[in-house]
């Protein structure tokens, strides 16, 4: 049993390989996790170092990305914002995850009233504009690190719950779980130890691609300005701060932008990469 | 042929989901820090002038008694006043929304067309340097924040170039533009006003960019994988065997087919679609509803936030029924059950 799983996860190891985006995706979101580490050893200066002599310099030896407004090392604030965005993706996935996986398992294995609840609540939450939803949020609870995570996470409940109960389903239909059942083991037994593995591929994939969106989504709010507040150096509040300088100071957006999109995009490639590697039916499908 | 069983179901579904919906935005007014009264009164206010405004308010009656008056008015359009312009929120936003429906429908063109030709283009000349480069453009704008490339689009041809304005809807100086249906460039084609044409384009140009960035790579991404599906079919082989010309078998008997799944997406681009209007008529001062709610929010003007929030979810709603409804007009095969 053990030789089977571990030759199965060499298998997906090496699908996951000869893909060389989902592998760029890989090693950036390892250079990510690092430097969000390792942050306060690597930045030249302290994120909140303010020097107004020195405000709004293009990049230069002493600056390598130029500094912000009030003369703050923009380099440093991005790799003390690394930590802020990975945290948000990471912690609003994982509520996200919790909930919904406990859900979707519920309502797919129970197909009674409670099973039916839970899926019409998703179908409701699932057909509101999501972002105003978000927005609605904000402002009845404040914004704050906190709140936020709260709202990007409970905004992806109803997907995972989806998603796992579809799983649920189909595989509830196999004999193993009858045979399960004929054995005596009981529904948590069956829920946890049969259906629970069966999902976690779908789990895996989906937190990928979702924690790059839920960073975005924290960026965004962040330069709404109904996100996280300065100086504290979100991403999306750095750029909000230095559009009034866009014509003179154009690095003060870009840069924070770029490690933006460069992240976003690392979790999406890599879980492409692992959906095709996981799931490789449907890469099958189109390369037919 | 229709069910029309199947529309009234889904017609239900929308109508309860609206109700939900009003619950949750009048709940907003309530658990939202600051008490309405005072804040509708502004920060001199004396108490006694405060509790009579919140008697005539309707703030000292039972939640639900609140609500059912809440739901009645909202019904008949009165979402109350602002607290910031003092005007009725209802004729703010109408006020308001014939920029961002301008804005959305040029960005989902946009969208579509560019998405469209680019998924075709794309699958048909699979592995492709054209296939390489339009996947990796795509998933780079997937990962993108769309204010960033609306910033940068700023910088590029409104600073440097001078190619185009920064913000707004139309120039000051354009008076003459006589409104019809409040979209200016359709206002400026029935006027035959190719000045303000130009005008109204130079300023909807760079917004509609920016919007449509959102969409466009989820279009041409699932356009180009569900071209590739359909391409392998028999049914393809067969009409390329009859020598049928290379145009019509791909536009007429595989674009077709592939068309289906990609409506299906689009429906889903819709909630996108108000959510990037929120962040892109901010970035560029665009007068429509999305800069609006965010102004309410960090003004506190709740009746504004409130009557805003549920005007977009109506809107989103209808337009997912519509789109819902209409599978079976593309698709024959599709029967709703």
């Amino acid at each position: 049993m053990d030789s089977l799983k571990i030759g199965s996860f060499l298998t997906f190891l090496r699908r996951l390989q000869r893909n060389k985006l989902a592998m760029f995706g890989a090693i950036m979101i390892i250079f990510i996790v690092g430097v969000s580490v390792g942050g306060p050893f690597l930045a030249p200066y302290d994120y909140g170092e303010q020097n107004l002599a020195k405000a709004k310099l293009r990049p230069c030896k002493e600056f390598p990305l130029g500094t912000d407004e009030f003369g703050r090392c923009i380099l440093s604030r991005i790799l003390f914002g690394a930590r802020i965005s990975l945290m948000i993706g990471v912690i609003s996935m994982g509520i996200a995850l919790v909930i919904g996986v406990f859900l979707g398992l519920i309502a797919g294995y129970y197909e009674n009233i409670i099973g039916n609840l839970i899926m019409r609540s998703v179908d409701v939450m699932l057909s509101f504009p999501y972002f105003i939803l978000a927005i609605a949020v904000i402002v009845v609870l404040g914004s704050g690190l906190f709140n936020i995570m709260l709202t990007i996470g409970v905004y992806n409940i109803p997907t995972f719950v989806r998603i796992i109960n579809g799983v649920v389903l189909s595989q509830k239909q196999n004999e193993y779980i009858e045979a399960a059942k004929a054995f005596g083991e009981n529904d948590l037994n069956i829920i946890l130890r049969y259906l629970l593995p069966n999902c976690i591929s779908s789990i895996i994939v989906y937190a990928t691609l979702r924690i790059g969106s839920a960073i975005l989504v924290a960026s965004i709010l962040g330069f709404l300005g109904l996100g996280i507040m300065p100086p504290t150096p979100e991403w999306g509040a750095m750029m909000n701060s230095g559009t009034a300088y866009l014509r003179s100071s154009p690095h003060i957006i870009f840069f924070p932008g770029l490690a933006l999109m460069i992240t976003v995009l690392s979790f999406n490639v890599l879980g492409d990469g692992l959906r095709d590697a996981l799931d490789p039916r449907l890469k099958e499908i189109i390369n037919k | 042929m229709v069910n029309v069983n199947y529309i009234i179901k889904r017609f239900l579904s929308m109508i309860s989901v609206l109700f939900i919906v009003s619950i949750i935005v009048f709940l907003i007014m309530h658990l939202a820090p600051g008490d309405p009264a005072s804040l509708s009164l502004g920060v001199d206010a004396t108490p006694n002038l405060i509790s009579k405004t919140r008697m005539e308010m309707g703030l000292d009656k039972p939640l639900y008694v609140q609500y059912s008056n809440f739901l009645w008015k909202a019904c008949h359009g009165d979402f109350g006043t602002s607290y910031y312009t003092k005007q009725p929120v209802f004729s703010e936003l109408l006020r308001l929304f014939p920029a961002t429906v301008e804005l959305a429908l040029f960005s989902m063109i946009l969208a579509l067309v560019v998405g469209i030709l680019a998924g075709v283009i794309a699958a048909y000349k699979q592995y492709s340097i054209f296939d390489n480069i339009s996947m990796i453009i795509a998933l780079g704008g997937i990962s993108m924040p769309v204010f960033w490339l609306g910033l940068i689009l700023i910088w590029i041809f409104s600073l440097n170039l001078n190619w185009t304005p920064i913000s707004g809807r139309i120039d000051m100086r354009i008076d003459s533009l006589y409104e019809i249906t409040k979209l200016y460039v359709i206002d400026s084609i029935l006027t035959w006003n190719l000045v303000a044409l130009k005008d109204v384009i130079k300023h909807l140009i760079l917004p509609s960019i920016t919007l449509a960035s959102i969409s466009m790579p989820v279009i041409a991404r699932f356009t180009r994988s569900s071209m590739l599906e359909v391409i392998r079919q028999d049914y393809i082989r067969t009409a390329r065997a009859k020598g049928l010309k290379e145009s019509i078998v791909i536009g007429k008997h595989a674009f077709k087919n592939a068309l289906i799944e990609v409506i299906t997406v689009i429906g889903l681009q819709i909630g996108l679609l108000l959510g990037g209007a929120v962040v892109t008529e901010t970035v560029f001062s665009w007068p429509g509803i999305g800069r609006l709610i965010v102004e309410a929010i960090l003004r506190r003007d709740y009746p504004i936030v409130q009557g805003a929030i549920l005007l977009v979810s109506c809107l989103y709603l209808i337009m997912n029924f519509i789109i819902d409804t209409s599978y079976s007009y593309i698709d024959p095969r599709i029967r709703y059950n």
